[in-house]
């Protein structure tokens, strides 16, 4: 049969073949589909300069779009070896491997194929462009029937493939929340990124700041006076808003409490605005706290490279804490840090035997749940002072906005946090409308910018990730006439932003503890007439009553 | 000939949106078929509320603004995925074949003065598509500008580099809106 012509073919235009259409879609599988690097789409490489930092395998300049990626001589032998070790070492990643029984039931649930359509962001094809290696070389099956076991041999363009793709997951578990036997896609993603490491595949946006969190205390690589500065900057703009200095302890020695939060906070809008409100909050409640500037970073994005980079990361907290003599660490509005906490933190460094059990000193309230890690999550903290009372807070003052509350991956997912901060915003607002069931919770749909994905180079591929997540948001914008989409990450509030932009533009993003500060009623404050972005409170019009 | 069309209003929907299915992988073909919850599959949702009304407004005349309307959606979603511009609408011009499919040869003959209005008005339905499509592709070049002045932002603020509202809230609107 003759070749149907396409619309952009001169033949097309022939009677007979106009009347000839025929719309079958061709089947190629997926093994035979090499990737195409297309800009918009991949992240750019790491920089030399910052593995060479780090002491991670071979630096040097490459493009991902070029056909010969500099790997080493022996890569083949690089990746059965950390593939043979990694089996050996995480059980899980030998249970993940084994186990998939191809049921589809997590296939459609990746926001990464619900927005591109591509088969290979389906979760189980995801794990399968490593499980195919794994059959053939890990099991005697696969050694014996090939492909028809659906094994396949390591060649350049399957690490291609999976550079390309371990880096288009943002592991952010909503598959796993599916699979009837929780395979974990972002655990095995997590693992296929470590092999990528060895090679020397990895990105500048994860690596960049995971060497500046080495040297300087922080991803950003601000230094102590350019964190001092920030915050001083910031207390400048909160005394403007409220008519209060609020103090700033730094480095304080034998304070009782540890703040550590995503440094994103003290540079990129709209987070800057949750940091102030952590800096009333604390200044409010009198609390006896330190901000460090050795330990100037929640996050870890160690997380998104290797498991012994979350350690040496995540190492620097506790010795902090260590060094200031504090009795216990309170964490900011961060995602992915959060997962660090609750499930590498104790295994990886700890029990911080030093550290006491976090004991709320304005409510006496124990922080159970932190018994080991010693590390109490601010919205539990926050909630258990508005339960007890112990906050003056004035919704009213929000009765221009209409919140609705995205529940970023890692607390919802990883940690379970979901009331808390809706328990707040409550408290804080009177107009909060949740987005439809099975996006929120442990449902929710990511942002598409995590686990290293938020620069702005791949903004097209993050596009399409944040389309379940923006059409969920338009929903509520056009339904209840939400304009502000609130999320305690770090990472949520640059990207979300982005996506709000582009599918719901009329929200904006901003964090629990900034509308929490523009309700609190500060003792002595002057009347509040701008909120901590120094806009009229209450809309242009500046009318306070609804 | 509106009346015929009409009449197999179904039957060219349906074939229409084989088209624009064709356009993606075959797991996402079913995908957006089978899954109908309008939040697990938004592409889904775009595709099956556009193209029945595209088509009632094509053969009922309406203005190209209000055509286009119908596609907004779909438009906006398909900017974003891995398409070229001329793939990314490209599946519009299907139509023209579709429709005469549906007409036996010796109506064709008589019905070659409908099909040229016809097909000029698909014309305009794609011109007016790429308009839409070049200012979704604008307002991602635009937000990825944002995003970087926001990330920044102290900085900027701090150095009085800038006095501009960085996050005014209401994203760019650029080109024909
Ligand atoms: S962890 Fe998230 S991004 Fe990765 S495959 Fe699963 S749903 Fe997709
Ligand atoms: S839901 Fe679990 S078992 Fe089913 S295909 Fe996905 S990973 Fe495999």
């Amino acid at each position: 049969m003759a070749r149907q012509a396409k619309f952009d073919e001169i033949e097309y235009y022939d009677h007979k073949a106009l009347s000839a259409v025929d719309f079958r879609p061709p089947e190629t599988g997926w093994m035979d589909t090499p990737v195409d690097m297309r800009p918009g789409t991949f992240i750019y490489p790491a920089k030399p300069r910052h593995l060479e930092y780090l002491g991670f395998p071979n630096p040097r300049e490459w493009n991902p779009q070029d056909d010969d990626w500099k790997l080493p001589e022996n890569w083949k032998e690089i990746i059965f070896k950390g593939m043979r070790e990694r089996l050996d070492e995480y059980r899980s990643f030998r249970v993940f491997m084994d186990i998939c029984v191809r049921c589809g039931a997590c296939a459609d649930k990746c926001h990464f194929f619900i927005g591109s359509g591509d088969p290979k962001n389906m979760p189980v094809l995801r794990a399968e462009l490593i499980r195919s290696v794994y059959r053939n070389d890990f099991t005697t099956a696969g050694k014996i029937l090939g492909k028809l076991a659906g094994a396949r041999e390591v060649t350049i363009d399957v690490i291609k493939e999976w550079f390309y793709y371990f880096y288009q997951c943002t592991e952010c578990r909503r598959c796993s929340v599916f699979c009837p036997y929780g395979i974990d896609t972002a655990e095995i993603t997590m693992m296929a990124r470590e092999l990528l490491n060895l090679l020397g595949l990895n990105v500048n946006w994860i690596i960049e700041p995971v060497a500046n969190c080495f040297r300087t205390g922080n991803h950003l690589g601000i230094q102590p006076h350019g964190l001092k500065d920030t915050l001083e900057f910031f207390a400048d703009d909160i005394e403007e808003a409220t008519g209060i200095k609020v103090d700033i302890p730094l480095n304080k020695k034998g304070a009782e409490i540890l703040f550590v939060t995503p440094s994103g906070d003290f540079l990129a809008d709209p987070g800057t605005f949750t940091c102030m409100g952590y800096m009333m909050l604390f200044h409010e409640l009198g609390l006896d706290y330190t901000w460090s500037t050795y330990a100037s970073e929640g996050g870890n994005f160690g997380l998104f490279t290797s498991h012994e980079t979350i350690k040496r990361l995540n190492a620097k907290i506790y010795a902090e804490a260590k060094r200031l003599g504090v009795k216990w660490i309170l964490g900011g509005e961060c995602g992915h840090m959060w997962r660090v906490v609750n499930q590498y933190m104790d295994t990886v460094n700890g029990p911080a035997d030093f550290l006491e059990v976090p004991r709320s000193p304005i409510t006496g309230t124990v922080f159970e749940n932190a018994r080991s890690t010693k590390m109490v999550h601010i919205t539990e903290f926050t909630a258990d002072l508005i339960k007890h009372g112990k906050l003056k807070l004035d919704k009213s003052q929000n009765d221009h906005i209409r919140v609705t509350f995205h529940d970023s991956c890692n607390p919802a997912r990883a940690m379970g946090i979901l009331e808390e901060p809706r328990y707040i915003l409550k408290h804080v607002c009177n107009h909060f409308y949740e987005m439809p069931e099975n996006t929120i919770r442990e449902q929710t749909f990511c942002c598409g910018g995590g686990a290293g994905l938020g620069t702005d180079e791949n903004m097209e591929m993050r596009l399409r990730g944040g389309l379940p997540r923006g059409n969920a948001v338009q929903h509520v914008h056009e339904r209840f006439g939400v304009n502000h989409l609130v999320a305690m990450c770090a990472i949520d509030r640059a990207t979300l932003s982005t996506v709000c932009e582009y599918w719901a533009p009329e929200v904006r993003v901003a964090g629990i503890h900034e509308l929490l500060a523009n309700a609190m009623v500060m003792r002595g404050q002057k009347k509040r007439t701008l909120n901590l972005r120094l806009e009229p409170i209450n809309g242009e019009e500046g009318d306070g009553d609804e | 000939m509106e009346e015929q069309l009409k009449r197999s209003r179904d039957r060219i929907v349906r074939k229409w949106t084989d088209a624009l299915l064709n356009t993606y992988s075959p797991e996402m073909a079913r995908f957006i078929r089978k899954e109908k919850d309008l939040f697990a599959n938004p592409v889904g949702a775009a595709v099956r509320t556009s193209l029945g009304p595209l088509f009632d407004a094509l053969v009922d005349d309406e203005s190209p603004e209000r055509m286009v309307a119908h596609l907004d959606q779909l438009i906006q979603i398909r900017c974003v995925q891995d398409f070229a511009p001329s793939e990314a609408v490209g599946f519009l011009l299907e139509i023209k074949g579709i429709v005469r499919t549906q007409l036996s040869e010796q109506e064709s003959r008589s019905a070659v003065r409908f099909l040229e209005t016809f097909d000029r008005r698909v014309d305009l339905l794609v011109l007016r598509a790429f308009d839409r499509l070049a200012m979704y592709r604008d307002r991602t070049w635009e937000v990825r500008i944002r995003e970087v002045k926001r990330r920044v932002a102290t900085l900027a603020r701090m150095s009085r580099l800038t006095d501009q509202d960085l996050d005014p809230g209401v994203a760019p609107t650029p080109a024909t809106e």
